[in-house]
């Protein structure tokens, strides 16, 4: 093993030197000797002694040696909420996007120590933590926030008030579970230095430098993992609610003829502000969805087969490739391999109980449902024997419930549910 | 890369311990290639430094494991790659494509592939190295194809600067290679 390292060391020192023109006879021998070993040895060397392959390279790659340095924060970060003995302390650092997963588990794991009060801990095992719990807490406002720089913000761990500029705008957590753009005084876009942006790992230079670029936008991504859920208010006044595991990307402010956004995953209910001269446009894959004025909702989970539009005041027109419908309120596009179809439903309300804390089911199967409740309590689903799908659910029940009260509902309807750690394992009577 | 003994700075028993210092030494010593190895394969920056995050705190774990830097090093090679790996099957792109990834640790392309990294990672630091004016010139030069004079326009000064600033540059190159 070590050879090899040393060996690949040994070769890229002799590559460089001879790119750079530093190599000494000796040297040079040893790499022609290299060189003529293998077809494949001699190849590498030519590609690499190219100049155009090291300009191609090189000139795509960042600034490695900053992000490094910005990046061992986050590193440090994770480790030292690892090693933390209390884990709620965590949860108070910004930690990048890919840590939120890690981070979900030990704010669970915390409150799972409260309800599972018989068994106790002097200093909580935090790997350990998943078999020990019996129950788990319903989802809560959780979402990262994506600045357009790429650097990440928890926002629940964020206090009420400004927590970022972009461009021209302001970014503020109003109250608990909701995001407000405000566009600012183009004349002096950085009044505000809050405290909270001393630890973030943008730089705040990045966009007072120049005078805005009129034609690059900044896009922000709001990500809201499983068992979270959030409001933003865009910068034109749109409000977004943003259900679990879904993310939406959007430009700071809008400019141009028209505002657009992009449900890139999961469920969306929209209330737009109506401006005749710039349309809002919803962006999902190839599908679209025009508005001037309106509320709908948008349900897109990869797992579910199908895009539901959901119009609820005023009119949409949903696009996909060269089709289109056009939506009166109580009424549906469905998008799937099929295409596009329009249907009118009896309760399109329905399709936005989620945003009131609702979980509703209309001849919903049974893997509609436990993706729903996965989405919420952050569970992965398990299904033993064959799954009917004609089994169907109708009804409602609160999304502020532990997940026991889900299950309790679910088994008086036939089917037996066993929870191990997160994964919820699922057997029908039949 | 040095011609020194890696480890004349490192303990690996400090390491194994739980030394940040430590730890930094090596995040620091293997950041660069091990970054450019894992964006040549997932070809986005923000994934490649969350492999690389993920990858180092996966060491850090596993730090009593280890004797040796050579099998730290290495170590980080192996989690990168299938981090890496993950990330694509993750997207559903086509492993074909790359398909060195899927033969075995020990073969000649995956060599290659870390050869490269080597490489790219040391150029990329020495042009970063130089002066402020030298490196823009270097770059212009080099990864905008532009010639010298019109690096001299766009920079607002001398063709006789711009030549300057160039033999300056590979001369700061090439001694920082020989040192």
């Amino acid at each position: 093993m070590s050879d090899n390292l040393s060996h690949i060391d040994k070769i890229a020192r002799l590559i460089i030197k001879h790119h750079e023109g530093t190599i000494n006879e000796q040297e040079s021998h040893e790499l022609t000797e290299w060189c003529d070993m293998s077809e494949c040895n001699r190849l590498l060397f030519e590609k690499l002694s190219a100049l155009n392959f090291i300009q191609d390279e090189i000139k795509d790659l960042p600034d490695i040696s900053a992000l490094k340095n910005e990046r061992w924060e986050k590193v440090i970060t994770v480790i030292e909420a690892e090693e933390s003995p209390a884990p709620q302390a965590v949860t108070k650092q910004r930690l990048p996007i890919r840590y939120f997963a890690a981070a979900t588990v030990l704010l669970i794991a915390s409150s799972i120590w409260f309800f599972a009060k018989e068994k106790t801990y002097t200093t909580p095992p935090i790997s350990q933590a998943p078999s020990s719990y019996k129950d788990i807490a319903p989802g809560g406002n959780k979402a990262i926030l994506t600045l357009a720089n790429g650097s990440s913000i928890i926002i629940e761990n964020e206090r009420n008030g400004i927590i970022a500029h972009q461009d021209s705008a302001r970014v503020e957590k109003k109250r608990e579970g909701q995001l407000v753009y405000t566009v600012q005084d183009h004349t002096n876009p950085r009044i505000y230095k809050p405290s909270s942006l001393e630890k973030t790992y943008e730089d705040p230079t990045v966009y007072s430098r120049e005078s805005p670029p009129p034609n690059k936008m900044a896009y922000n991504i709001l990500t809201i993992p499983k068992g979270g859920q959030f409001q933003v208010i865009l910068s034109d006044g749109s409000k977004v609610w943003l259900n679990n595991a879904s993310s939406l990307r959007y430009p700071v402010t809008f400019s141009g003829d028209q505002r657009e956004v992009e449900l890139i995953e999961g469920e969306a209910y929209f209330e737009i502000t109506p401006k005749v001269h710039q349309p809002f446009k919803v962006k999902l894959g190839k599908m679209s969805v025009g508005v001037l004025g309106t509320s709908f909702n948008i349900s897109a989970y990869a797992n579910e087969n199908r895009i539901q539009t959901t119009l609820l005041t005023g009119g949409v027109r949903v696009f996909l490739d060269s089709t289109q419908t056009v939506l009166k309120p109580g009424e549906q596009a469905q998008v799937t391999r099929e295409g596009l179809k329009k249907i009118k439903l009896n309760y399109a309300q329905g399709a936005v109980a989620w945003k009131n804390g609702i979980f509703h089911f209309e001849k919903a199967d049974i893997r509609t449902v436990m993706e729903a409740l996965a989405r919420w309590y952050d569970l992965d689903v398990v299904y033993e024997g064959a799954v009917t799908e004609d089994q169907q659910f109708d009804g409602e029940f609160p999304r502020n419930q532990y997940l026991s009260h889900a299950i309790n509902i679910l088994e008086d309807h036939d089917l037996h549910l066993r929870l191990e750690g997160r994964k919820i394992i699922v057997r029908t009577n039949r | 890369m040095s011609d020194k003994p890696l480890e004349i700075d490192f303990s690996i028993d400090r390491f194994r311990k739980g030394d940040r210092d430590e730890f930094r030494w090596i995040y620091n010593k293997y950041y660069d290639a091990l970054y450019i190895f894992v964006y040549r394969i997932v070809k986005k920056e923000t994934e490649a430094e969350d492999i690389l995050s993920d990858s180092f705190i996966k060491l850090w774990r596993l730090r009593e494991r280890f004797d040796s830097l050579d099998k730290i090093r290495n170590s980080l090679y192996l989690i990168c790659k299938n981090a890496s790996i993950d990330h694509l099957r993750h997207v559903q792109k086509e492993l074909k494509a790359l398909n060195w990834l899927e033969k075995p640790e020990n073969d000649i392309e995956n060599r290659n592939e870390k050869i490269t990294a080597e490489v790219l990672a040391e150029l990329a630091k020495k042009i970063e190295l130089l002066p402020d004016k030298c490196q823009k010139i270097v770059k212009l030069i080099y990864y905008n194809n532009l010639s010298t004079a019109e690096v001299a326009i766009q920079m607002g000064i001398s063709n006789q600067n711009v030549l300057n600033q160039k033999a300056r540059a590979i001369q700061i190159l090439r001694s920082s290679i020989q040192k």
